[in-house]
């Protein structure tokens, strides 16, 4: 997917492009410290799957703590860019932008089936919890930067 | 198979219209200005709903506003 990001970006695609800094930026980190957690406790049978339920519930909360943070920053430094003034016309969420969420919506969704599907191939052919688990998770990070790739690619090229 | 397109002639309306700006009629129809963009650039198609609100701003019918050809 080609996209061609232009310095003038409206405000949804400037909050779009900040919801995939924030994804990266909290997502491959905290995946970096369960799979470290994970190699020094070598957890086994029903423990595993406790391991990665209590990641990925873990991982709801921290989410949204760390998004709700990057966007009251990104919030306060766009207001000083433009000397205190707020857009009022960020806050009007229209039909186009609807129509776009869902588009972006539906195709990170086709993504996690694609990656579900794949999770579960993976126990059929027998192989590890702890890679079914893996690959959900993965599925799940980039079935969101597609969603969020694809709006900004929309509010680009148009829908 | 023949490819059909909704245009419009949004941009002349506002010019006939006292010049009127994208922000006023984004405002008047209650969308974004980035919408009254996207429409005149003819890179979105608005609903039937916003279509006839658009068309009622400037107090004329729909089909004087956009039109459907190949």
């Amino acid at each position: 997917m080609y996209i061609k990001l232009r310095l003038q970006m409206s405000q949804h695609q400037k909050e779009s492009l900040v919801s995939i800094i924030s994804n990266i930026a909290v997502s491959i980190p905290y995946f970096v410290f369960v799979i470290g957690k994970y190699q020094a406790e070598q957890p086994r049978d029903t423990e595993e799957l406790v391991f990665w339920a209590t990641a990925i519930l873990l991982m709801i909360p921290v989410r949204i703590a760390a998004q709700i943070i990057i966007y009251i920053a990104f919030t306060i430094g766009q207001a000083i860019a433009k000397g205190g003034e707020l857009d009022r016309e960020s806050e009007l969420v229209d039909e186009r932008d609807k129509l776009i969420e869902l588009k972006g919506d539906r195709n990170g969704s086709y993504l996690f089936y694609l990656g579900f599907a794949i999770a579960m191939g993976i126990m059929v052919a027998n192989q590890s919890i702890a890679t079914m688990f893996l690959i959900i998770i993965v599925s799940g990070f980039l079935s969101e930067m597609v969603g969020l790739l694809s709006q900004i690619y929309y509010y680009q090229k148009g829908v | 198979m023949t490819k059909y397109k909704i245009t419009n002639k949004i941009r002349e309306l506002r010019f006939h219209s006292q010049e009127m700006t994208q922000a006023e009629l984004a405002r008047q129809v209650g969308v974004t200005r980035q919408t009254i963009i996207a429409i005149e650039k003819n890179k979105y198609s608005p609903s039937l709903e916003l279509a006839f609100k658009i068309a009622q701003v400037f107090k004329v019918p729909i089909n004087q506003v956009f039109s459907y050809s190949s």
